[in-house]
């Protein structure tokens, strides 16, 4: 019996002595990261240098891509959807987040493969690329929530304290497109067809998101509302309209829900990523 | 300082093959057998250990492996079986113009390719004008890079490269760059970096520059330790063999 004892208290000094050794070894992961914290910077820099080099209107266009993309849908169909109040805006929200989630994951799809030039040259944490074009598009992200908001101001939508709330459905939009942006990025070092499935995966993904129409019956058959609302996509659309458009609170559900598919997506990438990187450097 | 344990590195050679989704579905089909056979060894059982502040050749022939085994140093590559211990900051030379973005300017790529390999920015402050005089490039620092020659370009890579005093510098072979001055002022530039108790792993085809500068020489072949010692032994009888 005491020798048991014994045997149980050696055991559980063991896993408390592992337990340490984990969490000391993360403790090193996050110091190495801040170290690479400057490169991620200078390539999001980078990427923001580079993309409007040589515009005319610059960081602008930011701004004028999703007011445009609007103003042309909305006249094709502001008539088909007479039932939605304020459709302009509407659609506007639908845009500023689809719109980013499209543009961020076909950026860090091909982030890794782009770069094979600098992975086989120094050892860096390769999930920084895919990370980097988050990030970079994120600025993007924000210049058309501000072109929203401007125009909301113009369009009946006005700003209240609700509005705290955003950040927190960008943020979840961010962790679930990184997550996205990683399995990505990932699987096209192994497979180049994937960026081609993934911009037919776009289009059925946009039209299944109510970006155009709204969710009612009259628009869409009753038994298909409920799998339409399982999409991540429309989770952060739907929050972020109910915010901006309804001024409402969204409920503690609603909360949970973008929060849990943020991380559900961001850890599958984690594994995805972490379980296929070592390989990256013979496909190159 | 370094320590190489047993390093194998394997390569499939099917491996990195398989791109479209059409050839993975045929490639299944393949008998598995064929595809066993396909196997290379880039470096078998290679043992050796530097210490600290030496200056280590490596020479063989093409496809001996020597660049294999830098990238196993350097941590690109993971070696399929054996271990590679290192102390210290290791910076890689293993190509000149590591993350060079030909749209931007001589100092945003400073700033750029130096974070990559590692430098903070306080550092990279200090050390711009230094780069640019060394690289003679003060007249061109707000042009894209995209319009340079190539010999601008790379002198701009190897005062990058060379900036800083790592604790281990890995070199592959960049002292032909530019014209014959600043070949000049490059080798000088290496004989300080080595002088200054940096270790260095250095590969060339040079069999002269390994023998001036380096204390011990390995010799690959295929994949295989075929001599390691003194430089000017390991050389001269490098150099034989080549005669024969």
């Amino acid at each position: 019996m005491v020798y048991i004892l014994k045997r149980q208290q050696k055991e559980k000094l063991f896993i408390s002595q592992k337990g340490i050794g984990v969490t000391l070894n993360y403790i090193k992961k996050i110091v190495s990261l801040k170290k690479y914290k400057f490169m991620l910077l200078q390539l999001v820099k980078r990427d923001f240098k580079v993309r409007y080099r040589g515009s005319f209107l610059g960081i602008l266009w930011s701004v004028l891509n999703p007011l445009l993309n609007m103003l042309v849908l909305s006249f094709v169909f502001s008539r088909v959807f007479k039932a939605v109040d304020n459709y302009k805006m509407y659609l506007l929200s639908g845009l500023v987040i689809f719109n980013y989630f499209s543009e961020a994951s076909n950026l860090a799809l091909s982030s890794v493969v782009n770069n094979f030039g600098l992975l086989t040259k120094v050892y860096f944490p390769k999930f920084i690329l895919p990370i980097s074009k988050i990030i970079s598009s994120a600025i993007n992200l924000f210049m058309s929530v501000l072109a929203f908001f401007i125009l909301g101001h113009f369009m009946d939508v006005h700003f209240w304290w609700g509005y705290l709330f955003l950040p927190y459905i960008l943020l979840c939009l961010m962790i679930f497109t990184i997550g996205i942006g990683m399995i990505l990025s990932a699987l096209q070092v192994f497979m180049r067809d994937i960026q081609y499935l993934y911009g037919i995966l776009l289009t059925i993904w946009m039209y299944a998101t109510p970006i155009l129409y709204p969710l009612t019956t009259d628009v869409i058959p009753e038994s298909m509302i409920p799998v339409l609302q399982q999409n991540p996509l429309f989770l952060f659309i739907d929050f972020f309209r109910k915010v901006t458009l309804y001024s409402s609170i969204p409920s503690a559900m609603d909360f949970l829900r973008c929060a849990t598919a943020g991380l559900i997506s961001l850890l599958l990438g984690l594994v995805v990523f972490k379980k296929t990187q070592d390989n990256f450097i013979y496909y190159t | 300082m370094i320590q190489v344990e047993q390093v194998s590195m394997e390569f499939n050679l099917n491996r990195g093959k398989v791109r479209s989704l059409k050839e993975w579905l045929f490639a299944k089909v393949e008998d598995e057998k064929k595809r066993k056979k396909e196997r290379f060894l880039a470096l078998s059982n290679v043992t050796f250990s530097i210490e600290k502040g030496e200056i280590f050749g490596v020479i063989g022939k093409n496809g001996a492996g020597k660049s294999t085994l830098l990238k196993v140093l350097a941590g690109i590559m993971k070696p399929t079986c054996g271990s590679v211990k290192t102390k210290g900051t290791i910076a890689p030379m293993i190509e000149l113009g590591t993350g060079f973005d030909f749209e931007l300017s001589p100092i945003e790529n400073i700033y750029l390719s130096g974070s990559i390999l590692g430098y903070d920015k306080k550092f990279l402050d200090e050390k711009i004008p230094e780069i640019l005089s060394f690289s003679e490039l003060w007249d061109f620092k707000d042009n894209p890079v995209k319009y340079f020659s190539s010999g601008m370009v790379a002198r701009l890579a190897f005062s990058v490269s060379t900036l800083v005093v790592p604790d281990i510098l890995i070199v592959d072979e960049i002292l032909s760059v530019g014209d014959i001055d600043f070949q000049k002022k490059s080798y000088q530039r290496m004989l300080e970096l080595m002088g200054s108790g940096t270790t260095v792993v250095y590969v060339s085809h040079n069999i002269e520059s390994l023998q001036n500068l380096c204390s011990r020489v390995l010799w690959l072949e295929h994949g295989k330790m075929k001599q390691i010692g003194d430089a000017k032994e390991v050389c001269s009888n490098y150099k034989n063999n080549k005669e024969e």
